[in-house]
C-alpha cells in the first residue's frame, strides 16, 4: 500500500478518494443502526473540531477523550491529529467506583482539554471529578458546527499521536507515547498480516479506549479504507450473539475479540437466536489481549461451523500498547498452531513432553513477528539471548515500538530501550513482561509472565492496586501485608487469589467470613472483579524479600501447593 | 414462577457463575459480598430474563441486592405480567 506520513495525510485522502462510502457506522443496542459517518463527514467533523481545538490549544498540549461508546470519540480523536494536539483516551469512570486511574493519568499528562459528547457533559459525577481541574471541556459532535477553517499544517512523523495509558498501577500509570510513525508501522505491518483491504468490514464491541479496539479495529479499518462497524461493550456483554448477527449481516471479514468473548459467545449459545446466521464471510477472528486458550479456540469453531464458521479464521495474536498494538501474528486463512508440552516442567520454565495425560499443557502459537519487526527470547537476569524452544523473557524491536513513556524516563529506559547482552547493533528492544518462547520456524509461544500483573477478561489488573483496596477496608487486615495474584481455574481460566496477613492482635477479634465478604464487596466494587479465592494468614507468614517487599510470584507457588495455614479453614 | 422457584433458579446460576458450590450462596448476603461483578451480573440477569421472560436491568441487582429481595420483586413482577 502507498505510504503515508500520518493520519492526516490519510484522512484527506480518504475524502477525496471515496468521500461518500460509510467510515463508521454505531449499532444501537437492539442491532439498528444509530449513527453513520461517511469518510468525508469524518473529515469535515474533524477539521471543525480542530479549528476549535487550536483556538484554546497549542500543538503538544494533550486533550483527554472521555465518550460513552459512539462515533463522536472518532472525531476526537481525528480532530486532535489534525491540530496536532495529543489524544488521550481514558476509560469512563465508573459511577460506583471511588478509585480508578484517572487521577493518575491526569497528573501524569496535565491536559488542557476534556472532550466528551454533549450527553456526557451534562454528567454530575464527571463534572465533581474533573472539578479542581484546570481543564476546558468541549463536546464534541458528529455534525460540524460551523467554524473557520484553520491553517493545519502536517504533523512531523516523530511527533506523538497520542498517549495510551494501558500499563502502569492505578497510582502510577504509565502512558506509551505512540508517533505518527511507530502508529502508522505497525497499521501496514497489521494490514499485512491480515490481508485486509478496502471490501474487509470489521465489526468491533472492543471499547475504544482499549488498544485492541482503537488500533486493530476502528483505526485499522480506517487505514485500509474499509467500513468498521461498532457496537457498545455492554451490548456485546448482554447479548453477544448481535456480534455474530453483525458480522453475518455486514458480510464482515474481521471480527477481533479477548479469548473470553469467544467463550461467552459459546455459552450464550441459542439455536433459534441463531437462525440464518451465515458466518462464512469471517476470514480473520483475531483472538489476543489475553491469554490464547486452544479449547476456546475449538469450542468456538466446533459450535458455529454450522454457520459457515471456517476454524481456519481463528487468529490468536500477541500484542501489547508499547509496541503500539500487535507484537505478532498468523497469515490470514492459514490457521493456528498447537504445541502439546510437560505441563510441571514448563513451570520449572522447561519445554519437554508431557509424562501422562495429566501433565498434558496445549500452548496456541501466536503467530510471528509482523514484517520489518524482530522477537527475541531473552535471560530476564543476564539479557543473553536464548536458542528456539528455550523459555525466556519476549523481547521486541521495530517501528512499531515507542521510543518513550510520557514523563518517566525511568520506565522508558528500562522497558524500552533494553540491550541484548553481547550484541553490539546498537538496537533497542521492548521488554515485555512475558515469558515465552520460540520454535525453529519463528512461531511465538506464550507461557507465562514475569512481571506481577493479573489478566481479566482482557483488562490488566495490578496487583498493589487490589492489595492497597483490601487494605484500606478494615484495620486488622495488615498494611502492605497481602499478595494478589491469578490462577487458573479448572477451565484454564484465570481467577484472583488474595492472600492477606491479620494483625495479631486483632485475630480472635474478627469474624473470618464476615471480613471475607467484606473484602469480596470492596474488590467487587472497585475493580469489576471477583476474588474467588481469599486465605487470611497469621502475620509474618507472607513471603518477603529481605528489602520487606512482598513477593507475590513465591507466594503464589506457595498458595498452589496449599502451604498457607488459613485463619477461617472452612469459611472461604 | 413462585418466589422459592425464582430464588432457587438465582441460588443455581450464582453458583454457576462463580464457580462456587450451591450450599455457599447465601439468600441474604448482597451480591457484591458474594463478589458477583457486573459482568457476571449481566449473565446473571440474561439468564433469569430467558427464565422468566422478562426485561430486567442491571440496576435491578443494586436495588435489590439480594437474592431473597430480587426474587420477591421478580415474583411480583411476573405475577403482573402474567395476568396482563
Amino acid at each position: 500500500m502507498e505510504t503515508f506520513s500520518s493520519l492526516v495525510t490519510l484522512l484527506a485522502r480518504r475524502a477525496v478518494s471515496q468521500p461518500d462510502d460509510r467510515a463508521y457506522v454505531f449499532l444501537g443496542d437492539r442491532g439498528a443502526e444509530e449513527a453513520v459517518i461517511t469518510f468525508r463527514e469524518l473529515h469535515d467533523a474533524a477539521r471543525a473540531l480542530a479549528a476549535r481545538l487550536t483556538r484554546i490549544a497549542r500543538p503538544g498540549d494533550r486533550a483527554i477523550l472521555v465518550f460513552p461508546p459512539g462515533l463522536e470519540f472518532l472525531v476526537a480523536f481525528f480532530g486532535c491529529q489534525l491540530a496536532q494536539v495529543i489524544a488521550v483516551p481514558m476509560m469512563m469512570p465508573r459511577r460506583r467506583s471511588a478509585r480508578d486511574s484517572s487521577a493518575g493519568i491526569m497528573a501524569n499528562c496535565q491536559p488542557a482539554v476534556a472532550l466528551t459528547n454533549s450527553a456526557f457533559a451534562i454528567r454530575k459525577d464527571l463534572q465533581a471529578r474533573f472539578l479542581g481541574e484546570r481543564i476546558q471541556w468541549l463536546s464534541v459532535d458528529l455534525t460540524p458546527v460551523e467554524s473557520e477553517a484553520a491553517d493545519l499544517p502536517e504533523p512531523d512523523p516523530q511527533d506523538i499521536a497520542f498517549l495510551q495509558y494501558t500499563s502502569g498501577s492505578t497510582s502510577e500509570p504509565k502512558g506509551v507515547a505512540v508517533s505518527h510513525a511507530n502508529l502508522l508501522a505497525n497499521l501496514e505491518m497489521i494490514r499485512i498480516s491480515l490481508g485486509t483491504t478496502r471490501q474487509s468490514t470489521y465489526v468491533n464491541w472492543v471499547p475504544l479506549y482499549h488498544d485492541m479496539g482503537l488500533i486493530l479495529n476502528a483505526l485499522e479499518a480506517f487505514y485500509v479504507g474499509a467500513l468498521c462497524v461498532l457496537m457498545a461493550p455492554n451490548a456485546f456483554m448482554q447479548r453477544p450473539l448481535n456480534w455474530l448477527r453483525a458480522i453475518h449481516h455486514y458480510r464482515a471479514e474481521v471480527g477481533c475479540s479477548p479469548n473470553f468473548g469467544f467463550d461467552l459467545c459459546v455459552s450464550r449459545y441459542r439455536a433459534d437466536q441463531m437462525q440464518g446466521v451465515d458466518l462464512s464471510s469471517w476470514k480473520v477472528a483475531l483472538n489476543g489481549a489475553e491469554p490464547v486458550h486452544a479449547e476456546t479456540i475449538k469450542r468456538f469453531a466446533e459450535t458455529f461451523a454450522g454457520h459457515g464458521f471456517d476454524r481456519s479464521a481463528a487468529f490468536p495474536a500477541y500484542g501489547m500498547a508499547e509496541a503500539t498494538l500487535l507484537i505478532s501474528g498468523g497469515r490470514r486463512g492459514a490457521g493456528h498452531v498447537t504445541r502439546t508440552v510437560s505441563r510441571s516442567r514448563l513451570q520449572a520454565h522447561a519445554v519437554e513432553a508431557p509424562i501422562d495425560q495429566a501433565d498434558v499443557q496445549t500452548l496456541v502459537g501466536c503467530g510471528r513477528a509482523l514484517v520489518n519487526e524482530r522477537i527475541a527470547i531473552v535471560d530476564p537476569d543476564s539479557c543473553v539471548r536464548l536458542a528456539a524452544d528455550q523459555v525466556g523473557e519476549i523481547w521486541a524491536s521495530g517501528p512499531n515500538v515507542a521510543r518513550h513513556y510520557w514523563r518517566n524516563a525511568e520506565a522508558s529506559m528500562t522497558n524500552l530501550s533494553a540491550r541484548i547482552a553481547g550484541a553490539d547493533d546498537g538496537t533497542n528492544w521492548l521488554r515485555t513482561g512475558d515469558l515465552g518462547l520460540l520454535d525453529e520456524s519463528g512461531e511465538l509461544f506464550i507461557t507465562g509472565r514475569i512481571k506481577d500483573l493479573v489478566i481479566i477478561r482482557g483488562i490488566n489488573h495490578y496487583p498493589q492496586d487490589i492489595e492497597h483496596t483490601v487494605q484500606a477496608l478494615h484495620p486488622a487486615l495488615r498494611q502492605n501485608c497481602g499478595a494478589a495474584f491469578s490462577v487458573p481455574d479448572e477451565r484454564g481460566e484465570e481467577t484472583l487469589v488474595i492472600v492477606q496477613e491479620i494483625e495479631r492482635t486483632e485475630r480472635n477479634r474478627i469474624d473470618p467470613a464476615e471480613m471475607k465478604e467484606i473484602i469480596r464487596a470492596g474488590v467487587t466494587d472497585q475493580h469489576e472483579l471477583f476474588a474467588r479465592h481469599i486465605s487470611l494468614i497469621r502475620p509474618g507468614a507472607l513471603p518477603k524479600t529481605t528489602s520487606g517487599k512482598i513477593q507475590r510470584s513465591r507466594a503464589r507457588m506457595l498458595w498452589l501447593e496449599r502451604h498457607f495455614e488459613d485463619l477461617a479453614a472452612g469459611a472461604d | 414462577m413462585t418466589r422459592e422457584q425464582i430464588s432457587e433458579f438465582c441460588v443455581v446460576s450464582l453458583a454457576n457463575v462463580l464457580r462456587i458450590p450451591r450450599d455457599s450462596v447465601a439468600t441474604g448476603t448482597k451480591f457484591n459480598r458474594l463478589g458477583l461483578d457486573s459482568a457476571m451480573v449481566v449473565y446473571v440477569m440474561m439468564e433469569l430474563e430467558e427464565k422468566l421472560g422478562l426485561e430486567l436491568s442491571p440496576d435491578d441487582f443494586y436495588d435489590y441486592p439480594t437474592i431473597d429481595e430480587l426474587s420477591r420483586y421478580l415474583a411480583e413482577k411476573h405475577a403482573t405480567r402474567s395476568v396482563a
